[in-house]
């Protein structure tokens, strides 16, 4: 006997990915950090391409 | 007002690029989040998406298509970082961990971690498209006019993304 299939509906579809995106944190207090990585990152491509 | 902002980021102007990033660092780390699973990666996404955002902006012609290019940008970082992933396990776990690897927690259900398993067997591509149109909400007509292809293409992904979802599911029923 063959096994059904797994419902995914639009609703559960939905709830599953809020739910895998909101168990995650936030950046929260890394938020600043990130920025300034990437900040200085894009300066030191601007640097790398003035060379 | 955005859309001068993302002119001036073009023509090299750091600090409109830096209020860029700040007012789209949310939404490019949510995406990354969502289709990697793991925070540390997803920041690593972010920071190399937007990297790649500040390379390639002198070749972004429409400025209203700011954000539909950086998602295409992120979705191509989320890519690579995958990559990189996998060589990495390969390499640190040549006999293989019995799939705990990044998973060091207790799992919170297990509905939850069967469907996890299943949506990161999908390409980044469908995962991305999911997220976009069952967690982001935007319509079908909104996803064509970003990705420049018609409704129908959207649709047809769409549907695509979700049977290989189901047999993912599936399969890890068995």
């Amino acid at each position: 006997m063959s096994r059904a299939r797994p419902v995914l509906t639009e609703d559960s579809l939905t709830a599953h990915l809020r739910r895998r995106v909101e168990a995650q944190p936030l950046l929260g207090s890394r938020r600043e950090d990130l920025v300034q990585l990437i900040v200085a990152g894009a300066a030191a491509e601007r640097a790398t391409s003035r060379e | 007002m955005e859309r001068a902002l993302v002119e001036q980021a073009r023509a090299g102007d750091a600090h409109a690029f830096e209020e860029l990033v700040r007012r789209r660092i949310d939404t490019v780390y949510r995406t990354a989040v969502g289709i990697l699973g793991e925070p540390a990666d997803a920041r690593d996404a972010t920071q190399e998406a937007f990297i790649a955002a500040w390379r390639q902006l002198p070749s972004l012609r429409d400025a209203d298509r700011f954000d539909a290019w950086l998602r295409r940008i992120t979705v191509n970082s989320c890519r690579m970082i995958l990559r990189r992933r996998r060589v990495v396990r390969e390499i640190a776990m040549p006999q293989g961990d019995g799939g705990l690897s990044g998973r060091f927690l207790p799992p919170p259900d297990l509905a939850a971690i069967h469907f996890d398993d299943a949506f990161e067997q999908l390409p980044v591509e469908q995962r991305a498209l999911l997220l976009e149109h069952h967690l982001d909400g935007r319509s079908v007509a909104e996803m064509a006019a970003a990705h420049g292809v018609p409704a129908g293409t959207v649709k047809s992904r769409l549907f695509t993304a979700r049977r290989a979802l189901e047999r993912a599911l599936a399969e890890a029923d068995r």
